[in-house]
Order: structure tokens, then sequence, then C-alpha cells
């Protein structure tokens, strides 16, 4: 009997622990679009937002008045743990967003994006409009990373050991840049794509080579260049020296500002044109939407695309949400709340 | 009976305006009160009396500061904390200034303009201020989330707020904060800050200099700082700030207006200088006027602080002209770091653009410039010529009315195509090609006392190829009585204006068109390679008909490294195109010197002098 209601119970336990795993949507907006909510001092209608139901309703979390760039979580943490990259610094949250706690001082400012060690939760990454910075001991203690000249950046991401690169990756004006965690100082791409605004990786499905029997995993790297297209590569980051990796037929030097994908394809969206592409096929045979779109983001979760806009908030499936919201990141997690 | 004066460094305890001593009797010399010992004592005493009698006239006299209260507290209640702290301390109107106090604390504004507001108020009212809303103010500071926002303003507003409040309440936990640090992070933060910002300011100079609009935004609150903060060495220090800060303001003062080159100016206050916000400071410390209040000049009115009598001498002695150079710093670029200037494409090693500022004042006008270039995004005024004289728009302008997304990109962190898109809604006239503020990277000024020379080399990419000048209708021109005509193209040749006691001649080097508007002549030239001559002189000192006939038949030179009047060989205008100014100084002039990286900003006025040490 007793082994029968433990077995119950353990069942019931498992069952609901998966059931209470959801996807979380977070869309960072950096202002309203209305007359004066713009530039400088200027921060009405922004901070972060949460969707629980792939962006139909959306519920405003923590700070008002704050420019918020993007946000990160600790991904074991399951949604408690989170950061927001804002005009004013990086802060953070350990109740699900209900509370938050600025974690820099005055030297840190126009965070545009933060970047947590999945490995190591203390190591935190900011890419600032004045340069990027790190923290080794959780936000006590900040560090400049010399060596990116120009020093603004706008992106940074945390790039799994499955990637083939285990480190932090930035996108920055002056290039691609990149840090393993034993590297001491950046290593650059020479030649590759400028003004990085976006960076994703995608790691392939298992396949096995017929002729050695060995397994492996495709990795496309993805950067978008506000300057001129999508670079992608497919021979780590190295691969993007040179301009031989280069998509950018037939939208010529088009600026890109985010890149998306899933199994099915991908989207790369910018201030003239969103474009979305199939997996496999070759950049030229995109379904290219030449609206006035200013897409600054973009998540695809299932058969949902989903467009973060500047002043107009997100678009899903031609509805707009956050109608006048400039979104300028979208993230989404698996939480356990 | 001489009276001299002992330089010192400055200190609290040192009277305004100088330490007066007796000389030291020689020895030997007689000690009896004779007649002639009491009528030097009576001449000594006459001699003091005089001084207080002026010096009560000229500071903001008690009278000057209840007047200023009563009339502020007089205006009509609206969402100001200054207006309400009038009210309360003036005992007028009470109920109103509660119910606004109440619409004041009951949302987040957003940012640190609303910061400051609440702890100047909180401050100037604590005494009397009632209970609740005591407690409804640090209810705020716990649960609003006001914005830091971008600019050196912004952070003095903000990091000075933050000080004054923690230290109101300095023992409560991060939880009690809205940032969630806790009293004494906010505090030690906040002093480091403000600590690296003077220091930086008085050593490599200031980045929002010299501003008309957002001088008034420094002003109030380090006066706040310097009132309030228990501190005594982080009070002297900002007693100081305000000092320097008068001071600076005072080298370029000219009854009301703020004469020269300015970082950021409003659009109205760009031909029009008294209708600046610092006109309301420069009115009540330098005039102990009440003639331009605004409602912060209340919080001032409040405190201890009166301008030293130095510093206000310095404002209003025209007696001497003078020439002034003065280094800033540009504000801080995020990207597009070579892009500022065509010419120029040097930075510091926190991409500050350099910024030569030079002024020449006379008891009838100020010419001053920088040498060109953006070095502050959409608000630069790069050069003007303000005449002395109580009538209304009493300058002339000039500029390219340069419009880019690099402009944008090159100090605001977003996306540059995108902020140009939408900037009118936020600054309206940035993209308008009639704007009368903004910097251009393809302007070039010279400037040598009172001739300025301006050129402009426009790409044909560029929206705007044309160059404006702005000339005030009260100027009355001499050269002509035809009337204006906008579709007329005229030759280069001189226009040549008199305002007030100044007589000013206008040389477009390229062919132009006059466009008369509301509030003054626009002298537009177009084409790809353009520019023009500023030259002024008194009219007392020049005929009408001498200084027509002398501009006339100057006969310009325009060489690639000179330009001059020909015909007497550069005896009039001479400017050389690669002049090199001083870069070794913050300030340079009869009355403000201060070498780069020493932190020490000497005054000096007839004889006396004063030091305001930050090291």
């Amino acid at each position: 009997m007793t082994r029968v209601i433990f077995a119950l119970t353990l069942l019931v336990l498992l069952a609901s622990t998966v059931h209470a795993q959801h996807l979380r949507i977070f869309a960072c907006a950096i202002a309203n679009d209305s007359t004066g909510a713009f530039l400088g001092g200027s921060s009405n209608g922004s901070g972060l937002y949460q969707s629980d139901d792939t962006g139909k309703t959306w519920k405003h979390l923590g700070w008002d008045n704050i420019k918020c760039y993007s946000m990160d979580e600790v991904n074991s943490s399951k949604g408690r743990i989170l950061y927001e990259a804002t005009g004013l610094g990086i802060l953070r949250s350990t109740d699900y967003g209900a509370h938050w706690k600025q974690l820099t001082d005055w030297r840190i400012s126009e965070a545009m994006d933060v970047a947590v060690n999945q490995k190591n939760p203390n190591e935190i990454y900011v890419a600032t409009a004045h340069g990027p910075w790190r923290t080794e001991d959780g936000g006590k203690t900040w560090n400049y990373l010399a060596g990116v000249d120009p020093p603004y950046c706008s992106r940074v991401i945390y790039a799994p050991d499955s990637s083939g690169f285990a480190g932090f990756v930035l996108g920055a004006e002056s290039g691609l840049y990149w840090r393993s965690e034993t590297d001491t100082g950046w290593q650059s791409s020479v030649g590759g794509p400028v003004d990085v605004r976006d960076i994703k990786v995608r790691i392939g499905k298992l396949r096995t080579d017929e002729r050695t029997h060995k397994n492996y995993r495709i990795v496309w790297w993805f950067a978008a260049s506000a300057e001129d297209g999508i670079y992608i590569s497919r021979d780590g980051l190295n691969g993007f020296s040179g301009r031989r990796h280069k998509y950018r037929e037939p939208r010529g030097s088009n600026p890109i500002w985010c890149v998306c994908q899933d199994e099915d394809g991908d989207i790369t969206g910018g201030p003239n044109e969103v474009a979305y592409t199939q997996y496999g096929s070759d950049y030229a045979n995109s379904t290219i939407d030449r609206q006035d779109t200013d897409v600054a983001c973009c998540l695809m979760i299932g058969n949902t695309n989903i467009l973060g806009r500047l002043g107009e908030g997100v678009e899903i499936a031609h509805h707009f949400y956050l109608p006048d919201r400039q979104i300028w990141t979208l993230k989404s997690f698996l939480i356990t709340p | 009976m001489k009276l001299y004066y002992q330089e010192q460094w400055r200190s609290r305890s040192r009277p305004r305006g100088g330490l007066l001593v007796r000389p030291h009797r020689p020895s030997g010399r007689s000690q009896t009160k004779s007649p002639a010992h009491r009528r030097e004592r009576l001449c000594y005493f006459l001699f003091v009396a005089i001084i207080f009698a002026f010096s009560t006239t000229f500071a903001q006299s008690p009278r000057t500061k209840s007047l200023v209260l009563s009339r502020i507290a007089e205006m009509p209640v609206r969402r100001d904390f200054a207006v309400v702290a009038a009210k309360l301390r003036t005992g007028r109107d009470t109920a109103a200034a509660y119910r606004e106090l109440d619409t004041l604390l009951s949302r987040p504004y957003g940012d640190m303009f609303w910061m400051y507001g609440c702890a100047g108020l909180y401050y100037a009212t604590r005494d009397i201020l009632r209970p609740p809303y005591q407690d409804k103010i640090r209810w705020c500071w716990k649960h609003f989330t006001p914005y830091r926002g971008d600019t050196e303003n912004h952070f003095l507003m903000y990091y000075g707020s933050l000080l004054l409040m923690s230290q109101a309440w300095p023992n409560l936990p991060d939880t009690d904060w809205f940032m969630g640090k806790s009293s004494k992070e906010i505090y030690d933060e906040s002093k480091e800050y403000l600590n690296h910002w003077i220091d930086e300011t008085v050593r490599y100079g200031q980045e929002e200099w010299d501003s008309p609009r957002y001088g008034y935004y420094y002003i109030t609150p380090l006066l706040l700082l310097a009132e309030y903060t228990k501190d005594p060495a982080l009070r002297h220090r900002f007693e100081m700030m305000v000092e320097y800060e008068l001071a600076s303001y005072a080298a370029d003062y000219l009854d009301g207006c703020y004469c020269g080159a300015h970082s950021r100016v409003g659009d109205d206050a760009a031909i029009d200088p008294r209708k600046a916000e610092i006109t309301a400071y420069g009115k009540y410390f330098f005039e102990d006027s009440v003639s331009h209040l605004l409602p912060d000049v209340a919080f001032t009115a409040m405190t201890k602080f009166e301008c030293p009598k130095i510093i206000r001498q310095i404002a209003m002695d025209r007696s001497v002209p003078y020439e002034q150079f003065s280094l800033k710093r540009g504000r801080q670029m995020l990207r597009y770091m070579n892009k500022w200037s065509i010419y120029d494409s040097t930075y510091d090693s926190e991409f500050h653009a350099p910024v030569y500022k030079y002024d020449y004042m006379t008891k009838d006008y100020c010419l001053g410039s920088i040498l060109g270039g953006i070095v502050q995004p959409i608000q630069q005024q790069s050069w003007s010529l303000v005449f002395n004289s109580d009538k209304p728009n009493n300058i002339i302008t000039g500029l390219n009315p340069y419009v880019s997304a690099t402009e944008l990109g090159m100090f605001f962190p977003e996306y540059p195509s995108f902020m140009l898109e939408r900037i009118t809604g936020t600054k309206a006239s940035y993209t308008n090609e009639d704007k009368w503020v903004g910097g251009s990277p393809y302007e070039r000024i010279y400037q040598d006392k009172n001739v300025l020379v301006a050129l402009y080399d426009l790409p044909d990419s560029e929206k705007y190829r044309e160059v404006d000048i702005f000339i005030p209708w009260n100027a009355h021109p001499l050269d002509s009585s035809r009337s204006y005509d906008s579709l007329a193209d005229y030759t280069p040749d001189w226009r040549i204006f008199k305002f007030d006691s100044t007589r000013v001649g206008i040389y477009p080097t390229s062919d132009f068109n006059e466009i008369p508007e509301q509030q003054g002549l626009r002298l537009r030239m177009k084409g790809s390679h353009t520019g023009y001559i500023v030259y002024c002189e008194p009219s007392n000192q020049i005929s009408a008909k001498d200084f027509i006939t002398k501009l006339v038949s100057s006969d310009i030179a325009l060489r690639p490294s000179r330009v001059y009047s020909n015909n007497d060989n550069g005896k009039t205008i001479d400017i050389s195109v690669m002049k090199s100014y001083p870069k070794d100084w913050i300030f340079k002039s009869p009355y403000l010197e201060s070498k780069r990286g020493s932190g020490i900003l000497t005054i000096r006025y007839n004889g006396e002098r004063e030091v305001l040490n930050f090291n």
C-alpha cells in the first residue's frame, strides 16, 4: 500500500512539473511611440513586458519609465532569475520579475544587451553603447573589457558548448568579437560583418556521416549587419572573416537588424523589409515583405512568427499587441512558476 | 588710505569679495590719536560702509529673496515643485499647493527633473511640511522608478537628488529604495559620481558647456547641494562648483544675454537670447533683479547663497574689451567618431571632440564662436554676435541646416535611421530646413576679435546644401533702401546694418537670397562652397559713411589659408584659416584663468583675485 501511495505521489509530482513548464515571451520596449517619448531622457511607455499565451496578452513587469533594451535569464532558475539591460544599467530580479535591484552604478549606462554564462551564472556580460562590461561575481563588481574600437556594441550572447564555441559573442559597430572562457582578450573577425545588431546560432540535427559513420551536427552562425545584410558561417566564428559567406542577394546592402530561425527556416528583419527564408533554401528565394517595417527583433515559436516593431509593438499574424511600443528585443524561455 | 587685498585660497570662513586688511603700520610712527589719525579712521569707516552698502545693494539681498519668493508664490499653481515650495514657504494659497503636491506625488512622472524638484521641496520646506507629506515623499522614493537619462545635466540632477535624499534617510536598507540599494550605497555612489563629474569638468572642460537652456538645470541642483549637503568638504566643493558655473556664465554675460557659442540652446533663445532659461539666474545673481523669474529661482532664494561680488563685477563691467579662450569637451560620442567634422577627426580617449571656444566681448557687442563641427547633437549654436541692447532678437547667428542619421547615431544609442524618421516628435525643428540651431561637420569658423569668417564645403549628398544667417528686424540696413526680395539672386556684396551702438557688415561669399521672416531677415547662400564674413565695430568709433566705404572698398580675397581685405593688405580684415587656439587652457582671459588638468580656476577682477581650488 505504501508503495502504491509513493508511486502515485511521484506520478502526480512529475505530471505537475511537466504541465507547469511553459513558454514565456518577453518583450523589451524602449519607449512608446507618442510625441516626446523618444531620445535622451524620455522613457514613457518603456519597460519589460511578458506574455504567457504566445503574445496574445501582455503584462508589464518591474520598473516604469525605463528604457529596456534586452534581457536574459538564468536558465536553470526556470524564469525566476531575470536580468534586464536598460538605459541605466543592469537590473536583476530573483522572484520572476516582481522586484528588481539595480546591479550597476553610474559608470554603466545605455546597456543594450546582457548575457549570462549559463554554466557559471555569476559571470555576466553587458553590451553597452560605450563598450562591453563583465562581472564575475554576480554583479558586485564590474570591469570594462577594452579592445572593442569603436566601442559601441548592441548585442551579446552566450554560446553553448554544442555550438563548437563556449563563450561570449559580441556584436559591435566595429564588427564581431568573441571571447571564450579561457581567452584573456577579444578575438574578432577580419573583413567580416560590421555594425552587427544581432547574432544567432543554430545547431542542426544529429547526422551520421555515411562514409565514416561518425555523428556530427552542422552549426550555423548568423550575424545581422545594419550596414549590409545577413552573414552566415558554417565554419564557426572564424568563418566570418572575409566576405565569402555573406548572403546579400537579392537585397544588396539592405540593413538587417535581426535574425531568428527554427527548423523550417529563418526570418530576417530590418528598417525596410522582413524576409522569410525556407530552411536550406538560398536567400535569393526568400519571401520578402517590403513594407515600412522597422522590424527590430523576431521570434519563431512553432508555427508562430512574432515580430517586434519599432513604434508598432508586437506583430503576430498581422495582429498588433502592445500597439504603440518601440520593441527592441523579443526573447522566450521555458519557465516553471 | 590704502586697503590691500590679501590673496588666499578660498575658504568658507572668508568674507565674500576678498579679505580686507589694514596695512601693517610701520614701526616708529606715532601712535597718538591726532586729528589726522581721526580723519583717517573716519575715512576707513566710511569706506567700509560704502563697500557694505554696495554689497547689500547688488548681492541677492534679503529683500530680493523675499520678492522672488512672493512673486513665484503668486504664480498659478502648476505641476512644479518650486512653485509649490514658494507657496508653502510664504503661506500663500497653501491649500492649492498641497493639492498640487498630492498630484506631484501621486504617480511617477518619469525622470530626474521630478527628482531634483522633489528633493528641493523636501529640503526647502521640511520644517513646515505637514508630516503626512513627508511620509508620502518617502513612499515615492521607495516605489517610483525615475529614469536617469543620458546627459550630463540629467546625471547631475539624478545623483544630486539621490545624494540629498539618502542623506535625509541615512540608514535605510536596500528594500526601502526604488533601485534596491541601501542609503549608504546610494550616498557613496552619488558622491563618487558627483566628485568625478566635478573633477572632469574643472580639469578637462564641461560637456554641456555654456548652455542658455540647461545651465538653469545645472545651477539649481548645484545650489541645492551647496545648501543642504551635510559633509562640509563635499558641500564646499558644491559651493565652488556653483561659483565655477556662475563665473563661466559671467564672462559671457552681456545685459541679460548669454553670448558666444553654445552647446545647447532652445529654438527661441537661439534668435532671442533673453528668452533662455538661464536669464532668470543671470538677472538674479548678477543684477539682483526679478525681471525674468522662473520657478527654480524660488529654491535659490530659500538658500543662503549669494553670488560673490567678484563674479558679479565680471558680469557687469564691460568698460574694457577682452578676449577669452576656453576649452570644452564635446558630448561623448558613441559611434562615427571621425565624422564630427570633416576638417578635424581628433577626439580624446573617452571619445569627446575638442571644443575651442573664443569670445570677443565689448560694451557694445560680443562676437563669439567655436571652430565648427558637431560637438553636441541638435541644439548646438556655433557662433553668435550679440548686441548690448534691450530690444528683442538682439543677435546675429548663422548655420548650415544639417540633418542626418549620422549626427543622431553619433550621440544616441538607437538605430540612426529610425531616430531620423521619428525625431520630429521630440525635437520638432531638427529636420526643418529653416531651423536656427544645430552644428554641421562641414562648417569651419575662424575669428579674430571683431571679425568672423565661416566657410562651408557642402557635398552633393547633403539634404540642405545651403547656409543661412539670421539678421533681426531691429537691425537697420545702412546700405540700401530697397525692399527685400526672396526670389532675387544677389551676387556677393557687403550687407551693412546698425543695431543700436554697433555697425555690422556681412559679406556672403557666394550668391544669396534675402528671405523676410517674422523675427528677422534670412540671408540664404546656396552652393557647394560658400561662407560669409562678419565684421563689426562700435558706432561711436566710426561713422556710417566711413564704415560703408571701408567695407565696400575692402576687396575681399579668399585664399586657402587666409581671408583678408586686399585693398589695405589685411589691415581691416585678416583671418588665418590655419589659426591655432591655446590648447592648454580651460579658461584664458583677463578675468578667468585655468590651466588644463590643474583643477584650479583663478578669477580676477580689478586687482582682486579669487581662487577655486578643486584639488
